[in-house]
């Protein structure tokens, strides 16, 4: 029951998440034969930066392939950003508010604050692997209606990627939601957080680049050390959460 | 044998800030009661209510439920697994069907009673597909007591259960609170200051101020252990004091001097007959004036 409770409370924000995902996902993949079309005819201007005109030279190499367009267009740009903001937006808005709809009836019910809040994170983190699987696996599904193949183990490995990285948003929006009594600072604070995290950390080691799955991308293998970096501290947030709920005064 | 209580606190302490909701809260219900817990705005009610149910840790002090501690997480848990709270707000989930609300709350009490539900549905004419949002208060307050009557509950704690009901729902709540406590002989701790409802169902009475206890007992032996000594003068009513350590409080109204004064009252009587006043009453009180008394004297 408690499960279905996270559900009834976050499901319009997952199903707009799910529906906004998906709607972006199969227009970036059905676009791809027009791009590559448009590539094709295309020639490298000639500019004086050397290093600038080689990287984009790279980048318009990479969207000739589907792979190397789904890749570089979706999963390691748009892709983490909108998931990271879907995570903030699953993560905000605790079920034990102060004030807030229906908080004394909930404590009241024979149930730990710290099970209230446990599921209210794995509702959010069932829901955002689903936003993280489901664009993901539409590529792969929708790569042989432009002609194209698109292996759907690789479509799991940036959704994966995405998903676990993403992890660490939707676990900071669940703490900081015990920190204010309503929905859009956590969401703001959260936003925030990931905006300054991709400004600090340098992009070639970062956690964005790691859940765009770029070294899946060059060398078949997941970024381990930053995802499962992301998930520990994701996880350590959960607990911060229920502990600072279970002290709380309501 | 020895009274057995289901609720007991001793030396209850909680502050906010520098504010103190409660300072030194000893109160104890016994099994099988129905209690009124009195008080004025902010005297400690709802921190009293809430600490009992784990939804406040006290600064310092014991506090238990069914022999259990209420201030730890895990007994806290078995106090609410045998007790059933209604809030002062009737604060429910919103958007909610009121049949999905009841099923929601049936999943969490094993003795939940599907019996009772259906029969308080019907009683309270609420409507299983209406919407949290679409019921009045007084709806909303109906609908809070159906979950916690049908839990099966050992125990009811009601914060202010009758505000927002009208008065011929304020008589069927009343009935149907006296009924369960009757026919499952559960011990009911409710707030309200409707001191007229409390004295109705009431059999015991605790009285909260400034969050202490300052009056805790069965109505009857409270009523009995009170007096009202009425002194009526042919002019105004001397300003005057009584040596006696029964006399509680004196009031001095143009020609009538009023005392309210504990049982065993004829050394108060003979001190009032000293005063040659021209009518001296011996009075019943009712518990309107031992509240207002007592909580104006300790004040």
């Amino acid at each position: 029951m408690l499960w279905h409770k996270a559900w009834v409370d976050t499901r319009w924000r997952f199903l707009l998440a799910l529906a906004l995902l998906l709607v972006l996902a199969c227009g970036s993949s059905l676009t791809f034969p027009s791009v590559r079309d448009f590539v094709a005819a295309f020639e490298v201007p000639a500019v004086p930066d050397e290093e600038a005109a080689a990287a984009f030279r790279e980048s318009i190499e990479l969207i000739r392939t589907f792979r190397g367009y789904a890749w570089s267009q979706w999963f390691a740009q748009s892709f983490p950003a909108l998931l990271t903001i879907m995570a903030a937006l699953l993560g905000s808005g605790s079920p034990l508010v102060k004030g807030g709809s229906g908080a004394l009836f909930s404590l009241a019910l024979p149930v730990s604050r710290a099970r209230w809040i446990g599921t209210r994170a794995g509702t959010g983190l069932a829901e955002l692997s689903v936003l993280a699987l489901a664009p993901s696996l539409a590529f792969a599904a929708l790569a042989p209606v432009v002609g194209e193949q698109f292996a759907a183990t690789e479509a799991m490995a940036y959704g994966l990627s995405a998903f676990a990285g993403a992890s660490l948003f939707l676990g900071l929006a669940v703490f900081l939601s015990t920190l204010f009594n309503d929905v859009w600072r956590p969401l703001l604070l959260t936003c925030v957080a990931a905006l300054a995290i991709g400004m600090i950390v340098p992009y070639d080691h970062g956690l964005f680049q790691a859940m765009g799955g770029s070294s899946y991308f060059s060398s078949g293998t997941l970024a381990w050390p930053e995802l499962l970096v992301a998930v520990a501290a994701a996880s350590g947030l959960v607990y911060a959460a229920a502990a600072r709920v279970a002290r709380r005064d309501f | 044998m020895a009274e057995e209580f289901i609720i007991e606190t001793s030396d209850v302490h909680k502050s906010y800030g520098g504010v103190h909701a409660l300072a030194g809260l000893d109160l104890r219900v016994p099994r099988g009661a129905i209690c009124g817990l009195l008080g004025k705005n902010g005297a400690g009610k709802t921190t009293t209510i809430k600490v009992l149910l784990g939804m406040v840790q006290p600064t310092s002090g014991r506090a238990s439920v069914f022999g259990l501690s209420a201030t730890q997480a895990k007994a806290s848990l078995d106090i609410r697994a045998r007790a059933a709270f209604v809030s002062e707000d009737k604060d429910l989930y919103a958007g909610v069907t009121v049949g999905a609300l009841v099923d929601f709350t049936a999943a969490f009490y094993p003795k939940w009673r599907a019996d009772r539900a259906s029969e308080y549905l019907a009683a309270f004419e609420l409507r299983a597909n209406a919407t949290t949002r679409e019921l009045s208060r007084g709806m909303r307050t109906k609908l809070a007591l159906l979950l916690a009557l049908s839990t099966g509950a050992e125990l009811l704690i009601l914060d202010e259960p009758m505000s927002g009901l009208d008065p011929a729902a304020i008589e069927q709540v009343l009935k149907i609170i006296v009924q369960q406590a009757g026919r499952d002989g559960t011990t009911v701790l409710f707030s309200s200051h409707q001191l007229a409802d409390v004295e109705q169902i009431a059999d015991h009475i605790a009285i909260v101020d400034r969050g202490r206890i300052v009056v805790d007992g069965a109505l009857d032996d409270l009523r009995a252990a009170y007096r009202r000594i009425q002194l009526v003068f042919d002019n105004a009513a001397p300003d005057t004091k009584f040596a006696s350590s029964s006399v509680v409080s004196l009031r001095r109204e143009g020609r009538v001097l009023s005392v309210l004064c504990r049982a065993g009252e004829a050394d108060v009587v003979a001190e009032a007959r000293a005063l040659n006043p021209k009518g001296v009453d011996v009075l019943p009180v009712t518990l309107k004036e031992i509240f207002l008394e007592t909580v104006g004297v300790e004040n």
